[in-house]
């Protein structure tokens, strides 16, 4: 994995939940600055996790942190930050807004903070600002990034398009009150829509939602460029995408499944990491001890599974990925000694 | 069959089991287990699987019902039931759904737990089992709930999100099994989990450490010195009897074990194999 994250500019560990995507984040991140690259990992996990294994006792904040990390060479320096989704829409917000008080009219609007946190879409959309914002930041040279749980992380990959595409819709269009005859004949043409939306969800909601979407009038082109650039960034040659996976038949299918999605929106996958393999442990040694019995089934049934994964591991790797197969290590990853050991195993780990 | 021992069984209509668990710790694993095993003890089983989770349908034998629920159609169908007609799919295909989802946050969860709720009010099953979100999603649908109730002022949501909520606080009806791993980080996640369902007046089931390996306790010091290998597996099973005892004495209901089977690909045969354990309380107590 070296030479990966020597080489790009952006980093994207997806995969689904639990196989240790933030985790393998940070230690490419570790693996990185090790090889002298200033290099900046970002989660979207908000669990505590990350934060503590680095060793930030208050957690991670929504601005980059420099990690101390021993062994670095050069200029090489590791920094983290996390995803906070209010913090990253008043950011944005205030980077948009095109007349004075636009931006607190948006920001206290009562819906803007809901949906920092809860609307489908905001957080994921939010995610690519900050990768944005940090690529372009000069004080990195690499960012990596861990992405939601699979089904979440196309979101983020899409954000771009969902954006443009819903500037472009109808209802956005009617909802802002757009001008125009055409426009006006449309708002007449849909206006049962709305009644039935607010029929629905009830009309205070509906009333609070144009008044939150009117707050933004004017704010769309910018938008939109950004969105456009988020989405050359995605599919640019410095950008590397690293499915993480465990060593099941079900995570490796949901993988592939993953892989071919972004493949259908013109991103390819670089690199497939099947992690936490177990290890081979055929040539025990118990020195003068006999193997007792206990001993002799837990010897069975590691060899079985360790069997099971080696077929797995071939199978995945004729899909045409490079696959790495990570062993397990003995203990739980959870502070920076266990991710730097775990970085030695990433730049160990050879393709299969 | 639950953890205690006791039959899931409700006093009308069906009881519903949450299987609430962080990414990866086997919650769909646990909840095919649960099902086959309640369906050995003569209850008509329900499981529901939620958008992609799919897997469940090939580890439960055939004559369990699997249903599938995706946000977005379930959203359609209550507007259908709602008598809004032809008028839904207009709102559907037309993305208006979407910005309705924007403008109510939660309101594909609640549909969801609606639509869980429909079948445990069918008749026509006795225990109706949810193969949950992983825990981050899980919590903000079960409090989705509260949050449409306190931005919605009338209408069929409203009505929904009371009713729905009435089944979730029904000790009697409803609980959660919350599934784990034995390892330091899943176990302070779910007894975390456990704070959070309790805040939410959600009662606890059970609770179900999933895929545990089998450890080898050295009793003979001399094993661990032979080597560093033995003495990284014997640490290894102090960790986990602690991780397994922590989570016990934090859990606020009966806790079971079950085993992990060396395979990559588990099928219904093993499910039957860990339902067949669970059942004759052949699962190790650690």
């Amino acid at each position: 994995m070296r030479d990966l994250v020597a080489e790009r500019n952006v980093v994207v560990c997806c995969g689904a939940g639990g196989v240790g995507k933030t985790t393998m984040a940070a230690a490419l991140g570790v693996s990185a600055a090790r090889q002298g690259r200033r290099v900046c990992v970002v989660t979207v996990d908000p669990a505590r996790r990350l934060g503590d294994a680095l060793g930030f006792a208050e957690g991670l904040t929504a601005d980059p942190q420099p990690v101390e990390v021993d062994g670095v060479r050069g200029e090489g320096e590791l920094w983290a930050m996390m995803l906070d989704p209010a913090v990253e829409l008043e950011r944005v917000i205030r980077s948009h807004a095109v007349r004075p008080g636009q931006a607190e009219e948006a920001l206290n609007n009562q819906f803007t903070r809901s949906i920092s946190t809860s609307l489908g879409g905001t957080q994921e959309y939010m995610a690519t600002e900050v990768l944005y914002r940090l690529v372009h930041d000069e004080r990195f040279d690499l960012v990596i990034v861990d992405t939601p749980p699979s089904d979440r992380a196309l979101a983020v990959v899409q954000a771009p398009d969902v954006l443009v595409r819903f500037l472009d819709h109808q209802v956005f269009r009617l909802l802002m009150g757009g001008g125009g005859r055409a426009a006006r004949l449309f708002a007449t043409a849909t206006q049962p829509l709305l009644k039935a939306i607010g029929r629905v969800i009830g009309s205070n909601v509906l009333d609070d939602v144009v008044s939150f979407l009117r707050s933004f009038t004017g704010m769309e082109s910018s938008f939109r460029a950004r969105a456009v650039d988020v989405q050359k960034m995605w599919r640019a040659g410095s950008t590397a995408f690293v499915l993480v996976a465990a060593p099941t038949t079900a995570s490796t299918t949901e993988a592939e499944r993953f892989a071919d999605e972004l493949r259908a929106n013109g991103i390819g996958v670089d690199r497939f990491i099947l992690n936490r393999c177990t290890p081979d442990l055929s040539a025990l040694e118990t020195g003068d001890k006999p193997i007792g019995e206990p001993l002799a089934h837990w010897l069975e049934w590691t060899t079985t599974l360790r069997h099971a994964e080696l077929q797995l591991i071939d199978q995945v790797g004729t899909f045409g990925v490079e696959v790495v197969a990570v062993e397990r290590l003995q203990f739980d990853v959870h502070d920076l000694k266990g991710l730097m050991l775990l970085a030695d195993a990433l730049d160990r780990a050879s393709t299969v | 069959m639950l953890p205690d021992g006791t039959l899931p069984r409700a006093e009308a209509g069906a009881r519903v089991l949450l299987v609430l668990g962080k990414g990866g710790v086997g919650r769909t694993t646990t909840a095919a287990m649960l099902a086959t095993a309640a369906h050995h003890s003569g209850l008509r089983v329900l499981v529901v699987a939620i958008d992609g989770r799919e897997g469940l349908r090939g580890l439960c034998t055939t004559d369990i019902d699997v249903r599938a629920v995706s946000a977005g159609s379930a959203l359609e169908d209550y507007l259908l039931d709602q008598g809004f007609g032809a008028f839904a799919r207009r709102l559907a295909s037309s993305g208006v759904i979407e910005v309705v989802g924007a403008a109510a946050p939660g309101i594909h969860d609640l549909v969801i737990l609606g639509k869980v709720k429909q079948f445990a009010q069918s008749g026509r099953y006795d225990l109706v089992i949810l193969d949950a979100p992983a825990t981050g999603h899980a919590m903000s649908m079960l409090s989705s709930v509260d949050g449409l109730l306190d931005i919605v002022e009338g209408g069929p949501i409203r009505d929904q999100a009371r009713d729905v909520e009435r089944l979730l606080r029904d000790r009697d009806r409803c609980g959660a099994v919350v599934v784990t791993l034995a390892e330091t980080t899943p176990v302070n996640e779910s007894l975390e989990l456990c704070a959070s369902l309790a805040q939410l007046n959600v009662s606890i089931a059970g609770g179900v450490i999933a895929a545990v390996e089998p450890t080898i306790d050295f009793a003979d010091d001399a094993y661990a010195a032979a080597s560093g290998v033995l003495a990284g597996l014997h640490e290894r099973a102090c960790d986990m009897t602690a991780d397994i005892a922590r989570f016990r004495l934090g859990c606020s209901a009966a806790v079971r074990v079950v085993d992990r089977l060396p395979t990559t690909e588990l099928e219904t045969s093993d499910i039957e194999r860990l339902a067949g354990r669970w059942l004759t309380g052949w699962v190790h107590d650690a």
